[in-house]
């Protein structure tokens, strides 16, 4: 055998060794859903049981929906708000600027943990307390910095000469904006906004510090359900949430073509 | 009445005045080309027209009207930009109707002024195109319709040729000129290309350092290049300098030349600007005609360029460039001794 086909091989097997370390635990996860056997027992004997058990579940299903609701909330505010963010410091040119543009980052880096202490103390000594609005106001905060750079690497691409052009042709700043400037800022609002629901949904550290009982996203729903005994209605909701984001991500992946030069 | 009026402008950038009270009156339906080297302010003062900047002091006017308070869009100016900046997300149609579209024109009559827009460009058929499916002479054509579709009170083209390779900016040039004829628009060009200039415009304004040099039509300022500056800039100049006396610019060792007008008068020197195709390089000891201007040189070396000769001279330590039409005629080998004339009135006298 020669060596570069040894080579060939040695990287396929490795191929299959990632793809089997990120997608196995899922695939046995989704697996089990449908399995009789609370006890991940083999063979598999086939039942949507759990599924019918989850229905009847409302406490997952109203953290859910909440998990849902907070992520699209913080999605569209944090798109909007990291957006105007990246405009402006693309735009102007304003005392502090560069500070500000520093301080974005940190979040991203400090652990969840510390910023989920600090909010919750912060958020009380403020008055503001725990429950829906703090979840929502805290995962705004920490998806902003994900958009702004999301949206500014798009802008960076940007010919400023397309705004000119459209204001001498006639339009006004809010013409230019809808006309011009989103649409081709559009993969990059799609993949902001993807990014801030992903940051928002998967979040558990803070989701956790700031609700209030009765009142719970989905992760921290299933982290409780885990301590009182697993049950495989964990396994079906999971396998739920996989299935409609792993679409929603390949739907958008076909619409803008990732990573190809459009 | 002019269609655009450009008085006592001046414009700051930090520490660079990129310009300097600049008057300039561009005439209705007129080609003006703005020239000059990179950072004269050509751009800047194409700016100021469009509203994308605001002078630091003077006036500018467009069609009789001050604009200074008006944002750019509401000038009603059509502007080609360099990077032509057609908007990627649209189709060829979608671009060209976009600022009768922002002016709220309805649909039928946009359809209308559209088509004949692209007919005009020899465009008609590609409207479903999109930007990135088009050649560069193709974009240009569209950059351009979009710019005059609004019917605007003048036609702004930031070196609109300059991304085109040589064969086919020549034939823009002649579509550009055909366009704005049949339009009737007041366009202004800014161009660093002197060629360009020349053959496509009415008028020429040479801008160096943010200051306006001269202005006129091409012709006149070839022929009567105002300062040693626009005379070496618009086309090749040879220069001359030295004390006056008698009226005759001395070259020392008896030589002297003769201007084709009196010299500044109070100057103790002059400087003239002589064009390399009207000087004529004969044998040594040539007698020259009554009245022409001679000096005697060395031929360094000929350049054959098929329809014409280039001689480089060397004359005084300096170089002279003289161009002669390739007549059959005997030609000067290098290291010969030659005598160059020329007639008087071809002989400018220039600020240096």
């Amino acid at each position: 055998m020669s060596g570069a086909r040894r080579l060939a091989l040695l990287g396929r097997a490795y191929l299959a060794l990632v793809l089997l370390f990120l997608y196995a635990p899922v695939i046995v996860m989704a697996l089990m859903s449908f399995n009789r056997s609370p006890f991940y027992t083999l063979p598999i004997r086939w039942t949507t049981d759990w599924y019918v058990k989850l229905a009847d579940n409302d406490a997952l299903i109203a953290a859910g929906l909440n998990s849902l609701l907070i992520a699209v909330v913080t999605a569209v505010l944090a798109t909007v708000l990291g957006t105007a963010a990246a405009l402006a410091f693309r735009r102007y040119d304003f005392p502090g600027k560069r500070l500000l543009q520093m301080l974005l980052l940190p979040p991203i880096a400090i652990p969840w943990l510390i910023v989920g202490t600090a909010m919750l103390v912060f958020f009380f000594w403020i008055g503001l307390g725990r429950g829906l609005h703090a979840m929502l106001l805290g995962h705004v905060a920490l998806a902003l910095p994900y958009v702004v750079v999301v949206v500014s690497a798009r802008l960076s691409a940007f010919n400023p000469e397309l705004e000119e052009a459209a204001r001498v042709l006639g339009a006004g700043p809010w013409q230019v904006l809808r006309h011009v400037t989103l649409p081709f800022l559009a993969p990059g609002l799609v993949a902001a906004a993807l990014f801030a629901f992903a940051v928002s949904f998967d979040q558990f550290v803070i989701s956790y510090f700031l609700a209030v009982p009765g009142v719970s996203t989905l992760p921290v729903e299933i982290y409780t359900a885990i301590r009182k005994g697993f049950t495989p209605e964990i396994n079906a909701i999971s396998t739920i949430v996989i299935a409609v984001s792993t679409l929603v991500l390949v739907g958008v992946a076909r619409v803008y073509r990732f990573g190809s030069a459009r | 009445m002019a269609a655009v009026s450009v008085s006592g402008v001046s414009k700051r950038f930090g520490p660079v005045q990129a310009l300097d009270g600049v008057s300039l009156d561009f005439a209705n339906g007129g080609f003006f080309a703005l020239l000059g080297p990179s950072g004269c302010g050509k751009t800047t003062l194409l700016r100021l027209i469009a509203g994308f900047d605001a002078p630091d002091a003077g006036q500018i006017g467009i069609g009789g009207e001050r604009v200074d308070g008006t944002p750019v869009e509401r000038r009603n100016v059509g502007m080609m930009f360099q990077s032509y900046a057609l908007f990627p997300n649209m189709t060829v149609a979608d671009n060209v109707g976009f600022g009768l579209r922002v002016r709220s024109v309805p649909w039928p009559e946009r359809r209308r002024r559209v088509g004949e827009a692209l007919d005009l460009v020899h465009l008609s058929g590609l409207g479903d195109r999109r930007p990135h499916q088009l050649s560069g002479g193709q974009r240009q054509r569209v950059a351009l319709a979009r710019a005059i579709v609004i019917a605007p009170r003048v036609l702004l083209l930031d070196e609109p040729l300059s991304a085109l390779d040589k064969a086919l900016r020549v034939s823009m040039q002649v579509e550009l000129r055909r366009i704005q004829r049949e339009v009737g628009i007041t366009t202004i060009f800014v161009t660093h290309d002197q060629e360009e200039a020349l053959s496509l415009s009415d008028r020429i304004g040479i801008l160096r350092d943010g200051r306006l040099v001269q202005e006129g039509p091409p012709r006149a300022l070839y022929e009567r290049p105002a300062t040693a500056f626009a005379a070496t800039f618009l086309g090749e100049a040879n220069l001359f300098a030295g004390p006056v006396d008698g009226g005759r610019i001395s070259l020392g060792d008896g030589a002297a030349l003769c201007p084709s007008g009196p010299p500044d008068p109070g100057a103790a020197t002059a400087t003239v600007a002589v064009r390399p195709e009207k000087m004529r390089v004969t044998a040594a000891a040539t007698v020259p005609e009554t009245g022409w201007n001679w000096l005697d040189a060395v031929v360094e070396q000929h350049i054959f360029t098929g329809s014409s000769l280039t001689y480089l001279l060397a004359w005084r330590g300096g170089s002279l460039k003289v161009f002669e039409q390739t007549l059959g005629e005997a030609v000067a080998v290098p290291g010969e001794a030659v005598r160059v004339v020329w007639r008087p009135e071809h002989t400018v006298p220039v600020m240096p």
